[in-house]
């Protein structure tokens, strides 16, 4: 009698006819602990089983990427012999359950990624997606989410140096939280994930192992419903001071020379770790449970291989110099026990009481599970939003409407979530939040990493794959306005359901688009995470992916976001550009937050145009002439102008555009824009003209006010209290309402 | 540095008024007392403790910290150390199944994270 149920392969999370794969690839029934480990394997988590066939369209190469795809996380040389090591990762579903602990953990699990590789982490970005405010869990939800942040974060000691925040009803039950680290190393002291020499101990490093979320990996791969709640033992805790032990031991023990492979185990915790290394070495690892640290008694074979405590890691030694690895852990105070050896025949086996509990090929675990191509041929799902723009009254205020979108939620000030975290640990933060980009220096080498995270879930939903396309010229904008040339890329993959095909439509445009960004960029994708089935009763996301991506530039005096002083020339690089085409303006914050709705397309962008003006900016800001520099996005010109002016210097703006309508001057979202402050126009002139880009002179900066007028008629005349206030208190005054 | 805290904790805790003994008993409320016995609109008091800890099989990263400092101070008797905290709520109630529910609701909703905690509630009168 078989002991394998439907049932149990249900619980499991695999379908009959991968039931039936896992048959006849092991010639044989499984048992119901080798189930439980096929079925985290083979999770949409753990395989990406619906996106791989897609994500192969990525470019992945250039001169200066080490490591691509498919390691712990992407290596980018950056000269004098170091590098980095960084990628993105999503806790969606546990920051839903739990949103203090499953933000924590978020952070834990991806700096572990990045000090598995031999780098040490110097800093963190967060990309957080929440429902509307006033729906009823979102402000518990935030407050848990970046206080799990910057609890993990601030106690490990790395700094939290950016991120994003929108706030959109379609978060309401699935919020999202990816999270970026990036971390230095020498060449020389990359490790990586591979159980390389017969014969080499399988050694056990950091936290005990308990019960905590059995089968994350594979929660991570469905959808939400009214029984969720029903799971929430799933969810594990984090221990940060735990891990920076771990950090600093690991670290020390990658020094002995002892060591030949490491992996973090994070979701699908052991399994997931022995079989990766073992496939990627084509070597066999066998272990015996009896020698894990147990944090509690009786655990099952199925439980301890399936668990996902935090903070551990697997590390393959070279056989005879076992005690010196020991001899670092036991000094930082950490377990670190032998609990197998890496064998010759491509097997995972594993022991327990004696019994062989499970004896599977690495190979089929971690790089055979099934591949779907799943149907994409409709049309990518739109939610309500129409083709054809509604007809909408010219804005007779527009001054009133910018003090309304500086007070919104996604264009307010995100003071109250940053000022948590800690954004000068290691003090080598050149540039911090709530600027452009964010800019850490290397000592080491004497230059600077700049890094920027962006996402539109807005102009996803309306056009998956132009709307990728802007996401990505944001971010290469943002890194181009602080000098930095954007060299590599990190993805987060977002979407619902992909078994529906109007979602798996939206992925595969989302990932061309992408493909062609990051190409005609020079960004390739290094790694990454896709996160699917973000959907609660049956209600999507809009389609979220997001974009990290990082420059390298000369450690220098950073570009200011905020105008210095008074009585200096504003320029626009790039020129009006402004759409009169209303169906462009669908997708801005000013639909969003005056209108109310959605529709039509993201904005139009000219990829070829786009990076003439960042190459233009870049050499501006390297050459010292901007006093200040800021592109231009959500919320367009007017948002712009009012951000750089928060400082206390506003500007008296002159627009010569009376045929256009003033909504859609001031808040038309075109791309390829920047604003720069400069004391010698006619030099900032010289270069946008060298590269064939427009430069507009909207004007100069002056004292405590913002005027802007165009022609005759004023448009916008305030104090810069009277646009600030509102801006700077918005957030905090919702989330203590 | 720790052998010295060590030496003088106890007597700290000897001399506070919240000694642990007393932590037990019912008394240390006065309960007998009418004056404190009685609510504001002339209820009769009622005292609900709710014990809160993590989950059995949640990491207790406080409770493995205590644990590992009374290994280094050499208790190595100690296999495992647990931490919780508990809720002292004074009741103006008189019906004791009522007083209950609302309680649970209490300990459920708003002292525990039943994510990860459990919670066990007592009333004393």
């Amino acid at each position: 009698m078989s002991s394998i149920t439907p049932d149990l392969i249900a619980r499991n999370r695999l379908t009959q006819s991968e039931y039936e794969k896992i048959v006849s690839l092991l010639g044989r029934e499984p048992s119901p602990t080798e189930l439980g480990i096929f079925g985290v394997m083979w999770s949409e988590h753990c395989s990406y089983k619906s996106s791989k066939i897609h994500l192969k369209k990525l470019p992945t190469r250039s001169k200066l990427v080490l490591q691509g795809p498919g390691e712990n996380a992407g290596i980018i040389d950056i000269g004098g012999g170091y590098c980095i090591a960084f990628k993105i990762e999503s806790h969606n579903h546990p920051s839903f359950i739990e949103p203090f602990q499953g933000a924590a953990t978020g952070v834990g699990g991806i700096l572990r990624d990045i000090f598995t590789m031999g780098a040490r982490p110097i800093a963190v970005m967060d990309a957080l997606r929440f429902g509307s405010l006033d729906a009823p869990r979102t402000k518990s939800i935030v407050k848990g989410v970046v206080s799990g942040i910057s609890h993990y974060g601030n106690c490990f000691g790395v700094p939290t140096i950016g991120g994003e925040t929108v706030f959109e009803p379609c978060y309401n039950g699935n919020p999202l939280v990816n999270v970026f680290a990036l971390g230095v190393a020498k060449h020389t002291d990359i490790f990586y994930g591979r159980a390389t020499g017969i014969g080499n101990p399988v050694i056990y490093v950091g936290a005990k192992t308990g019960r905590d979320g059995i089968q994350g990996a594979s929660m991570a791969s469905e959808e939400f419903s009214a029984e969720s709640a029903a799971k929430r033992p799933n969810v594990q805790v984090g221990d940060p001071f735990m891990e920076k032990l771990l950090l600093e031991a690991c670290l020390e023990a990658m020094k002995t020379g002892a060591i030949v492979g490491i992996q973090d185990m994070g979701a699908a915790g052991l399994t997931c770790s022995t079989c990766e290394m073992g496939s990627r070495a084509e070597t066999g690892v066998e272990i015996d449970l009896k020698y894990v640290p147990q944090r509690e008694t009786g655990m099952t074979a199925y439980e301890m291989m399936l668990s996902e405590s935090q903070e551990r890691m697997l590390l393959v030694a070279e056989k005879g110099r076992e005690e010196e690895v020991f001899a670092v852990f036991k000094k930082w105070g950490l377990d670190a026990v032998t609990i197998g050896t890496v064998t010759d025949d491509g097997l995972l086996r594993v022991k327990h009481n004696g019994e062989v509990m499970a004896e599977l090929s690495n190979r089929a675990l971690a790089d055979e599970a099934p591949i779907y191509d799943r149907p994409h041929n409709a049309k990518p799902y739109r939610a309500n939003a129409p083709f054809d723009a509604p007809e909408f009254a010219v804005s007779t205020d527009v001054h009133a409407d910018l003090i309304r979108m500086l007070a919104s939620p996604d264009l307010c000030s995100k003071r109250w979530i940053w000022e948590q975290y800690d954004y000068t640990v290691r003090t080598n933060t050149v540039q911090g939040p709530g600027s452009d980009a964010a800019i850490v220096r290397i000592k080491e080498t004497g230059t600077s990493v700049a890094m920027s995270l962006d996402g539109n879930g807005r102009y996803c939903l309306l056009d998956p794959r132009e709307g990728v396309k802007l996401i990505i010229a944001e971010c290469c904008r943002n890194l181009s306005v602080v000098g930095a040339d954007p060299v590599a890329a990190t993805n987060n993959l977002n979407f619902g359901n992909p078994e529906r095909p109007e979602i798996m439509a939206q992925l595969v445009e989302a990932i061309e688009g992408m493909s062609e960004a990051c190409t005609f960029f020079e960004t390739p994708i290094t790694g990454g995470n896709v996160s699917l089935y973000n959907e609660t009763l049956g209600e999507g996301i809009y389609p979220s992916p997001v974009m990290g991506i990082v420059g390298l530039l000369p450690t220098a005096v950073p570009v200011p976001m905020e105008f210095p002083k008074a009585g200096l020339q504003v320029l626009l690089i790039g020129g009006l550009r402004v759409d009169t085409n209303l169906q462009r303006f669908g997708g801005t914050q000013y639909a969003k937050n005056i209108l109310n709705t959605i529709w039509g397309l993201p904005p139009a962008l000219d990829m070829d145009y786009e990076k003439r003006v960042q190459s233009a900016v870049r050499e501006i800001a390297r050459a010292g002439l901007a006093a200040a520099s800021h592109d231009l996005g959500d919320g367009g010109l007017g948002v712009a102008l009012a951000e750089c002016s928060f400082g206390g210097v506003g500007a008296k703006v002159e627009l010569d555009a009376t045929q256009v309508r003033p909504d859609l001057l001031l808040f038309g979202e075109s791309p390829s824009r920047v604003i720069v402050a400069t004391a010698d126009a006619a030099a900032v002139q010289a270069i946008a003209q060298k590269h064939g880009v427009e430069c507009l002179r909207l004007g100069e900066t002056m004292r405590e006010r913002l005027q802007i007028r165009n022609g005759a008629s004023t448009l916008v005349d305030a104090s810069i209290a009277e646009l600030k206030g509102p801006w700077s208190t918005s957030l905090e005054t919702t989330l203590a309402s | 540095m720790l052998r010295e805290t060590n030496g003088l904790l106890p007597i700290e805790i000897t001399n506070h008024p919240h000694k642990p003994e007393r932590w037990k008993s019912n008394d240390y409320y006065n309960l007998s007392n009418d004056s404190l016995n009685r609510g504001y609109n002339g209820n009769t008091c009622m005292t609900a403790r709710v014990y809160v800890s993590m989950k059995p099989s949640v990491l207790d990263a406080q409770g493995q910290a205590i644990h590992s400092a009374l290994k280094s101070l050499g208790h190595t008797m100690v296999q495992d150390v647990r931490q919780g905290k508990f809720f002292d709520l004074q009741l103006a109630a008189t019906d004791k199944a009522a007083a209950a529910a609302e309680i649970e609701k209490i300990s459920h909703d708003i002292l525990s994270n039943p994510v990860i905690e459990d919670y066990k509630v007592e009333l004393m009168d």
